[in-house]
């Protein structure tokens, strides 16, 4: 598949996050295996940085967290594993750190 | 390790690659009888007895790094181990060191090989630890495979290996068998169709309208191994077409799995059913060492990601559903069957599942909602699956090489082949690399 974003943009996503990979399974993703949200949740992350379901992006979670606003949770097998997302709409034109960062925001809104 | 715990491996590996080690080991030689390659894999370890090992990459030895030998077929020089070596290095990946034998049936391994050839796999496990190594021996037809597990010195030969395709090719190493009378009608379909047909594991997700029937044909076909998962209850609104389920189920409220489990039972008592009230992603185990998955589904997201599911694990995908939509003065009833296999095209390239269905969907945050189902039309579109699956194990039909994507006209009673298949039937899928199966987590 051909690739949705730009090798800089990935080379900026891997100073914040070093050991985030790319992945391939259907759709294309970016695995970040620590993510911490707040001091008390870690979770591991997965971005899905192209259009899938309605929405420019999608980030995954490892484990549900509790949400500010009532949010419900959806389930996704992806990479072998269970994943879990919210509803967001990120904006187009996003680089992925801001992609990310849009997301994460968004658990508060 | 006891022969009582002997452990239950199965080896995976697609038509493609099968074929592409056929003919680079068919290819002559200017003086080395036997060709070697090596396949590459990833391992899982699924429960304490049952070991799966996907294969999914091959390369071949180059003419020159071959050796003279004439005490053997055929011997490789430490170039083409350390080049298989350096290629583990960078892939983290298990490897077998493959060569073929020109025999008919399950290939043995010849005492020469069973004196020269372990060294290689027992490097690889010291290297390489986390991963299963081994030893893969073709012949015209079937395949061993001889594997040391991770951690273990000692080599099993795997219990099952299958070729991932259109048709599928099992080899047994103990096949059970219980040939009867029960299946003497059946015995068209093949002298050993009815050893396979015992010997296949199939999983069923969704155990409603479609997958009871699923459920039952499996059973009188004679399947002795099914997983089936729903986590659903037997309601009133179900008796329109639940086959198995009685009036007293949907007071008692009987789990749907509950009545796979006794439906499977009642036609063959000695069957491992493993029927569960769990949704497929809670029991994602159960259904690894499936051979064929066959969806019973109603969201397009949970076909997607189960198809993924079966694409990493490197099992066919059988699909069914329908819809019923007013149309016009009346309504419309269409349906579907559809076979994904492995390095074929999937649901996406065949056009069933698209981004615009998706994003209708999780408008409604996944739920398919109640849609109307009838009895007729899920027993049509479970048939239909179950002469997919048999197609594929079996071979009767000499259907092969196809991709299986029918429409089902439910207002003429029609079931033919999806125009679609004309433009995408051969697509390569660029959704699922098979490269990209196994890659499982350790």
């Amino acid at each position: 598949m051909a690739k949705t974003y730009s090798n800089e943009s990935f080379e900026e996503l891997k100073k914040n996050f070093p050991d985030a990979f790319e992945y391939e399974e259907g759709y294309e993703y970016i695995s970040i295996p620590e993510l911490k949200l707040s001091e008390t949740i870690n979770v591991s992350a997965l971005l899905c940085p192209q259009p899938r379901e309605g929405y420019n992006s999608r980030l995954f979670f490892s484990k549900k967290f509790p949400l500010t606003e009532e949010k419900p949770w959806t389930e996704f097998y992806i990479n072998d594993k269970l994943w879990y997302a919210y509803s967001w709409k990120t904006p187009t034109g996003l680089s992925l750190i801001q992609m990310i960062g849009n997301h994460i925001k968004a658990r508060k809104k | 390790m006891s022969s009582k715990n002997k452990p239950n491996i199965v080896v995976k590996i697609p038509r493609s690659i099968f074929k592409k080690i056929h003919e680079d080991l068919d290819k002559k030689h200017s003086f080395a009888f036997e060709r070697m390659g090596f396949i590459y894999s990833s391992y899982k370890k699924i429960n304490r007895q049952t070991h799966l090992i996907i294969l999914n990459e091959y390369t071949s030895v180059d003419d020159e790094n071959y050796i003279k030998d004439k005490s053997v077929g055929g011997r490789v020089n430490s170039t083409a181990i350390r080049n298989a070596v350096n290629k583990n290095m960078r892939s983290h990946k298990g490897c077998f060191a493959v060569h073929k034998h020109l025999t008919n049936g399950i290939p043995s391994f010849s005492s020469t090989d069973l004196k020269e050839l372990p060294p290689l796999p027992q490097t690889f496990n010291t290297i390489f630890p986390k991963e299963a190594h081994g030893l893969l021996l073709l012949s015209k037809s079937d395949i061993i495979c001889l594997v040391w597990l991770p951690n273990l010195k000692k080599a099993f030969f795997a219990s099952k290996c299958v070729v991932v395709g259109n048709p599928m090719n099992f080899s047994l190493l103990n096949p059970n068998s219980i040939l009867n009378e029960r299946y003497a009608r059946q015995s068209f379909l093949g002298d050993e169709s009815q050893l396979i047909i015992e010997n296949t594991k199939i999983g069923i997700v969704g155990l409603g309208g479609g997958g009871s029937h699923v459920v039952q044909q499996l059973a009188y076909l004679g399947f002795k191994n099914i997983v089936a998962l729903d986590s659903d209850y037997v309601e009133e609104s179900n008796l329109n077409r639940l086959v198995g389920a009685s009036a007293k189920d949907a007071k008692r409220k009987t789990l749907k799995a509950q009545v796979a489990k006794r439906l499977i039972k009642s036609v063959i008592p000695s069957a491992d059913a493993q029927c569960f009230p769990k949704k497929w992603q809670e029991s994602r185990s159960l259904l690894e060492d499936c051979d064929i998955i066959i969806g019973c589904l109603d969201s397009f997201m949970t076909r997607r990601d189960l198809e993924a599911f079966c694409r990493r694990h490197l099992i066919p995908y059988i699909d069914i559903g329908m819809v019923v939509n007013k149309f016009r003065e009346g309504f419309s009833m269409v349906g579907q069957a559809i076979c994904s296999i492995p390095d074929n095209p999937c649901l996406q390239c065949l056009g069933f599942i698209n981004e615009m269905s998706l994003t209708e969907e999780a408008k409604r945050y996944g739920d398919a909602g109640n849609q109307p189902q009838v009895v007729w039309s899920n027993g049509v579109l479970a048939s239909t699956a179950i002469g997919i699956v048999v197609n594929l194990i079996t071979k009767w039909a000499k259907n092969f090489d196809t991709t299986f994507y029918f429409s089902y006209d439910g207002n003429r009673n029609l079931v033919f082949e999806h125009p679609r298949l004309k433009v995408n039937g051969r697509l390569t899928c660029k959704h699922y690399p098979i490269i990209k199966s196994g890659g499982f987590e350790k």
